[in-house]
């Protein structure tokens, strides 16, 4: 079988399911966009329906195409397809579910596109396996096309029974209190802004530990232009009782952060309904509770769970209160959560493409991997 | 009427708006701005929620029963729009939106695209920016029958207040130039416009021109070291890095003799003020063959002419218009090539003129 497969991540990555695909005889062409030239790169962020016709053209005389990916924008691949009526390799793809619950344009277009004789499996990374609630705009969508999976764990569930909470505020060199962790990109979408604002609000004997995760080196899509200039230094002046770390944690080493302290705060926006995030998945790893907007999946997850508090979204009163609410009843969160059952949804073995979704999906698909 | 004047350029709302909000009062129109600068998520859904923020727009467009939906600043993804107003049969604004035709040639994707937009009745019209009068049209909006009678060209807005050039001597002095022929390349250090290919064609001009290399710092992608390359491969360069106010970029041309557009071939049937600036300045251009940049060279003799993306022929294309240079200015029809120019002010007019709703 030819299968195009095609990464979008800007960082370079190695997937071993290329290879796996390989070994059982296909042959793949890799089209990863992070080793492109700077042409075909300025095309993937600004022309975006051009890099879709190139990676089509490509795709030609292919059996498969494969997306490794979410598909950005739906609405021009959909028009690349209707071009090509003579298009004969099937399409496969990941999605996010973000943004649907707000437009229903974006909806019909996945709708479409599902529905598109070409198009074989829409793979939905989900936090709620069971009883999955689907976005109302999603009604009419083919789900015979469709496979939802877990959210990967970001990192090895074991680690987080090594290490005493102790041991890691020793190694961050932090000391008593409780301590509530913020720990994200500096992004918009993640409500990095929100969270120092509300900083200002907290009561004395909340301790923070801020953690600005950029990675080295910073890649432009890391940058965040929406965020306003001065931010870092609304940062340092609510910081008085903050403690600052900014940069990439590697694997292995985001488990000294949450098991160092005592609540998770998540301030993201509203945009993020229906996004996955790693956080409620590390932060019960943890065994501590979250304070999280109240939207789909978090809501979800603290409802059944009981794993935390929800705040009204994008209301910085909301998210202070909440937090505030958090400490002074924090034996009672912490002996109502269920913190095990929680992470029964998520996929405990490894990322995307180290672990088995791979084998998963091909598995459907009928195609060999070895 | 009442019309909602979408914009996002923060600066159109600071600057200009005044002048192009006046002329649509004028007329009589009631006039309401739609500024997404004023409301964090809804510019980081411009940003990178793009089609959320048609959703906000048309929903706004509902809510105030705007009569006119004007998008004053140029469509960038039609297919959005396109499935936001399938998702809403009963929109009842009429739209206007402008727009380059760019790269529409090399796309059935998108052509098909537009041509579904102006087959909707909500969509009025498109008004194309053109650097020349009677544009020929994309072949494949031709092939595809693309509904032409909704188009209207606007033409291109001048950069400059034409009765403000200078002369080359004034022009030099204020830049502190001297006497050398002058070869001049000027925009944002990006990858559309080539900057790369015009230092690798530096290589090939004679030592004894002058390269004028105005970088405007915004949005550079290119690599930095670039700028020290240029120097390498032809050491008779001065380099500009700043960024010019409108009144301050006719220094530029006018000390020029000679003006390089190195775009890429993704900036097809787009706008650039660049043979405009040239123009009034009456400083021939060299420019790749491909439209407008074609259409203007050919119908009004302002310049020459190369195989668009290769260095080796855009150097040729200097030296051919350098060695030919009296010939080619004599023969320069540069008044007559911004017969199709507009001033800034008059684009929501011109876009909005005679519209029956």
């Amino acid at each position: 079988m030819k299968i195009v497969y095609f990464n979008g991540n800007m960082i370079p990555i190695v997937d071993p399911a290329v290879e796996r695909l390989r070994k059982a005889s296909h042959e793949v062409i890799f089209y990863d966009i992070s080793s492109k030239d700077e042409s075909e790169r300025t095309r993937f962020h600004i022309r975006h329906f051009q890099m879709y016709q190139n990676l089509m053209d490509l795709a030609e005389s292919a059996d498969l195409l494969y997306f490794t990916c979410p598909i950005g924008s739906p609405e021009m691949f959909l028009y690349e397809l209707k071009v090509r009526p003579n298009f004969k390799a099937k399409i496969v793809s990941t999605m996010m579910f973000r943004g649907l619950d707000r437009s229903k344009a974006r909806a019909q277009a996945i709708i479409d596109l599902i529905n598109h004789p070409q198009f074989e499996l829409m793979v939905f990374g989900t936090l709620i396996q069971d009883g999955f609630k689907w976005p109302e705009t999603l009604e009419g969508i083919n789900k015979s096309k469709v496979m939802l999976v877990s959210e990967p764990f970001n990192e090895d569930t074991r680690n987080f029974a090594k290490i005493s909470k102790q041991n890691a505020r020793a190694k961050l060199g932090i000391g008593d209190g409780m301590y509530l962790l913020w720990s994200g990109s500096w992004s918009h979408i993640r409500g990095a802004d929100l969270f120092i604002d509300a900083m200002k609000y907290l009561d004395d004997d909340i301790k923070i530990l801020f953690h600005k995760n950029v990675p080295d080196p910073v890649p432009p899509i890391n940058i965040d232009p929406t965020l306003r200039p001065n931010l870092h230094d609304d940062l340092l002046a609510n910081s008085k009782n903050a403690t600052i770390m900014e940069g990439w944690v590697p694997e292995g080493e985001m488990v000294y952060l949450y098991k160092a302290c005592d609540l998770c705060i998540l301030s993201h926006r509203k945009l993020y309904a229906y996004s996955v995030s790693g956080i409620p998945n590390m932060a019960a790893s943890a065994r501590i509770p979250i304070v999280a907007p109240d939207f789909y999946y978090f809501n979800e997850i603290v409802n059944r769970h009981k794993v935390g508090v929800l705040y009204e979204p994008e209301n910085i009163q909301a998210m202070v209160d909440a937090i505030h609410f958090a400490r002074d009843h924090y034996w009672w969160i912490m002996n109502q959560a269920r913190f095990e059952d929680s992470l029964k949804d998520y996929y405990a073995s490894g990322s995307w493409r180290e672990g088995d979704i791979h084998t998963q999906i091909f598995k459907r698909l009928g195609v060999p991997i070895a | 009427m009442k019309i909602l004047f979408f914009t996002f350029f923060p600066e159109v709302l600071t600057q200009e708006p005044t002048r192009q909000l006046d002329a649509l009062k004028s007329l009589g129109h009631e006039v309401i701005v739609y500024n997404i600068h004023k409301d964090k998520s809804e510019e980081q859904r411009f940003k990178t929620r793009h089609f959320q923020m048609y959703a906000s727009l048309l929903d706004y467009a509902n809510e105030i029963s705007a009569d006119v939906l004007y998008l004053h600043d140029y469509l960038n993804v039609p297919e959005y729009l396109l499935f936001d107003l399938k998702s809403r049969p009963n929109f009842r604004s009429k739209i206007v939106f402008t727009m380059m035709l760019r790269e529409v040639n090399r796309s059935s994707a998108r052509a098909l695209a537009i041509k579904e937009l102006l087959d909707l009745p909500q969509v009025a019209r498109v008004a194309v920016y053109s650097m020349v009068k009677d544009f020929p049209y994309p072949e494949r909006m031709r092939i595809l029958g693309t509904n032409f009678s909704k188009i209207v060209n606007i033409g291109e807005p001048y950069n400059e207040n034409p009765n403000s050039m200078v002369s080359k001597k004034i022009a030099r002095i204020n830049l502190g130039l001297g006497r050398d022929f002058t070869i001049l390349w000027s925009g944002r250090w990006i990858y559309s416009k080539g900057a790369d290919i015009f230092v690798e064609a530096a290589k090939h001009i004679g030592e004894e021109f002058k390269l004028l290399v105005h970088v405007n710092p915004e949005g550079m992608d290119l690599d930095r070291k670039i700028l020290s390359v240029i120097k390498k491969n032809h050491s008779n360069t001065q380099i500009i890095e700043h960024h010019f106010s409108s009144g301050e970029m006719k220094y530029l041309y006018c000390a020029s003799d000679i003006v390089v557009c190195s775009h890429r071939r993704n900036y097809e049937y787009s706008q650039s003020g660049i043979p405009g600036m040239a123009a009034l300045a009456k400083v021939p251009i060299v420019a790749p063959n491909f439209c407008y940049f074609s259409e203007i060279v050919n119908r009004y003799k302002v310049g020459t002419l190369y195989t668009p993306e290769s260095p080796l022929e855009l150097a040729k294309a200097i030296n051919h218009t350098i060695d030919y240079y009296y010939d080619i200015v004599e023969n320069a029809q540069f008044e007559k090539s911004l017969e199709s120019y507009c001033h800034f002010e008059d684009i929501p007019k011109l876009a909005l003129e005679g519209l029956k709703i």
